[in-house]
């Protein structure tokens, strides 16, 4: 049920190998009206992109099956990315200057450290990228 | 929890050029205890692989289904009959099998397309049948015999064979689809040299050629965010650091073959990366020998270095790794036993230690070994070397490490594919020669990290076990690793495997 301070509902996918990061996630977005799908790694991820559109995405920057660099890659220039412009907050548990320029570059609108800030992950995912709006 | 974590890759390699990343990497304790472990990744196919994997599988069929037909056939009286009848379908399936290969049935493309992979293998059995008909008759068989044979085995061996061009052919789409079966590529360079070739690879698919993303190696920050759709990554730095989180397969050096100085910069650095280093020569004025060039759509390559160990080769060592190991189990598992009870009654802590080290692409793996010092000494990042009388080590401890006993659970790390049996050994992350970190010792350090790191080493049967205390130690390590690498093969590894035993045998160098 949207609640008042969400004005739109987003599909969002959140992918994390972490459990306890990936429900509490999944359960704050939910909570502010969104449409959430949880996976737990790369393999599942593109697939997911595969099959559906989603507005946006939260993606862990290390997972045993493969990393948020090539996640963010697969959307941006992949064969089978439904939705290339979608939103792209990459997140991890310490964030390096050099793959996070790199995270950038490759298309990502954001990266997190962990623990994700909830407020500026929710304003990025709900204004939307300038690539949307292009 | 699902498929996908059964595969266990690290997924973050430690960068080679900060060592603030490096340290970092101490501090997550966590990220690797659940990063550590096997190599192949979950996304990526070689197709090298699956098409010689098919070819193998297609001759194995050829070759039993030659030999059923024939002595289902007919009786075979005395043994020249039989090896005539043998040869016969050896001949067959040889001749089927260069054929096939000629004419591409085995390219990528036409094992993903079913009808045209079939056709071609149409092709090579009315060659192989031809080729048979004309030996047999030149050696006195009969010929409503052979006819038989040729029809038979063309009636089971296309049916067979076409019906698993169908299966694989789906799955091969499908892969080609997500862009698995892709060769992942970065370019390096600048200037017209740089837009030539993004320019000719952004014709090729991208299910065969992924460009990842260019570098500009002069770091010119005006320059614009996309060329040719290709996002611009950054400079060399980013490269490596880029090239080891996307396990790039293919790194393309495009600039002006005049510019010596800056090729020769870039290839120092590249070099120590496991990818293969091409360097374009599309704008060449010179023209070699078309043999000289590899080509990658239809851009020339000049090939200045090459991925070791990779493709079949690595599929090969990697199931000979597992065999020999579970072998090796199975065998010592008595003297496993007898030091996991010695080690428990000696002191007190668990049996295992386990070290994070440095694995293949610099990711870390961790190590598996007996514990041989008392727990609160042991040392997780071996910043200090352990020396003669060392009073950490345990009373056990010193002859397991005497005996290298203690290194036994390392052939549980081959079973997870994060160790081979023969490679460089595993270097601990914080280890030091002279006060110094390895990488800053031995120029060309990183470059041991490009094959799997093994139980056992080219080095350590050389005479260059135990301590690495000094510059020279470490550098003749380095410099036996690299042999290795550049003159893998099979035998070699099993030789050293062979010539291990003999070299404990000289204990003086491990306490």
């Amino acid at each position: 049920m949207p609640s008042k301070n969400s004005p739109k509902s987003l599909k969002i996918l959140v992918i994390d190998d972490d459990v306890v990061t990936r429900k509490l996630l999944g359960a704050a977005l939910l909570a502010r009206g969104h449409a959430v799908t949880q996976v737990c790694g790369l393999t599942q991820a593109g697939e997911a992109i595969a099959a559906e559109i989603f507005d946006a995405s939260i993606v862990d920057l290390n997972m045993p099956d493969g990393n948020g660099m090539e996640f963010v890659h697969l959307v941006r220039r992949g064969l089978q990315s439904r939705n290339p412009t979608m939103t792209i907050a990459v997140c991890s548990a310490y964030a390096a200057p050099r793959p996070s320029a790199l995270l950038k570059r490759l298309g990502a609108d954001a990266v997190f450290e962990k623990p994700v800030p909830l407020d500026a992950l929710c304003a990025l995912i709900e204004t939307g990228n300038q690539r949307q709006a292009a | 929890m699902n498929a996908s974590t059964a595969f266990n890759q690290p997924a973050r390699p430690v960068s080679g050029i900060s060592p603030a990343d490096a340290s970092k990497d101490d501090a997550s304790k966590d990220d690797v205890s659940k990063s550590a472990g096997g190599h192949i990744t979950s996304r990526k196919i070689s197709s090298e692989v699956v098409a010689r994997f098919q070819k193998s599988l297609d001759a194995a069929a050829l070759l039993t289904l030659g030999l059923m037909v024939e002595f289902a056939l007919f009786d075979h009286l005395t043994l020249f009959e039989s090896v005539r009848a043998i040869s016969l379908v050896m001949l067959a399936t040889f001749t089927f099998i260069v054929v096939a290969r000629e004419a591409g049935a085995y390219s990528i493309a036409h094992l993903g397309q079913p009808w045209s992979g079939v056709l071609r293998l149409g092709i090579s059995a009315a060659a192989a049948g031809f080729v048979v008909m004309a030996a047999s008759l030149a050696a006195g068989f009969d010929l409503a015999r052979l006819t038989l044979w040729v029809l038979a085995w063309w009636a089971f061996s296309l049916t067979i064979l076409g019906a698993a061009r169908l299966i694989v052919g789906k799955y091969i789409r499908r892969w080609g689809q997500a862009g698995r079966l892709a060769v992942r590529v970065a370019v390096v360079g600048g200037g017209r040299e740089l837009e030539a070739v993004l320019d000719r690879l952004s014709r090729v698919s991208r299910a065969e050629v992924d460009v990842c993303g260019y570098f500009d190696d002069r770091g010119n920050a005006r320059d614009k965010t996309h060329t040719f759709g290709v996002p611009r990554l950054g400079d060399i730095d980013d490269l490596v650091e880029f090239s080891r989180w996307f396990r790039i397969d293919t790194v393309i050096v495009a600039m002006p073959l005049v510019a010596e100085n800056r090729l020769w910069v870039i290839l120092k650095r590249l070099w120590v990366m496991p990818a293969n280093i091409r360097i374009s020569a599309l704008s060449t004025r010179l023209r070699f020998n078309r043999r000289a060039y590899s080509q990658l759509g239809d851009v020339p390559l000049l090939d200045t270095f090459d991925r070791p160990i990779s493709e079949w080769d690595y599929v090969v060592k990697s199931v000979v790794d597992r065999i020999l190991a579970a072998l090796m189990i199975v065998a010592l598992s008595p003297v496993m036993l007898a030091t996991m009870i010695a080690i428990r009654w000696d002191s007190k802590g668990s049996v295992l230690f386990r070290q994070r080290r440095y694995g293949f692409n610099n990711e870390l793996v961790e190590v598996f070994k007996f514990r041989s010092m008392y727990i609160d000494n042991t040392d997780q990042n071996a910043a200090k070397l352990v020396t003669r009388g060392d009073p950490r080590v345990t009373r056990v401890g010193r002859f397991i490490r005497k005996t290298s006993l203690d290194e036994l659970p390392q052939l549980f790390n081959v079973l997870r594919g994060d160790l081979s049996l023969v490679g460089p050994r595993p270097h601990a992350l914080k280890a030091k020669a002279a006060d110094r970190l390895y990488d800053e010792v031995v120029e060309g350090y990183f470059a041991r990290h490009r094959v799997k790191p093994g139980v056992t080493g080219w080095a350590q049967i050389k005479g260059w076990r135990g301590e690495t205390d000094t510059t020279e130690k470490i550098e003749a390590r380095v410099e036996h690793d690299i042999y290795y690498i550049d003159n893998w093969s099979l035998w070699l590894d099993l030789y050293i495997i062979a010539a291990t035993p003999f070299s404990l045998l000289n204990t003086n160098d491990a306490f």
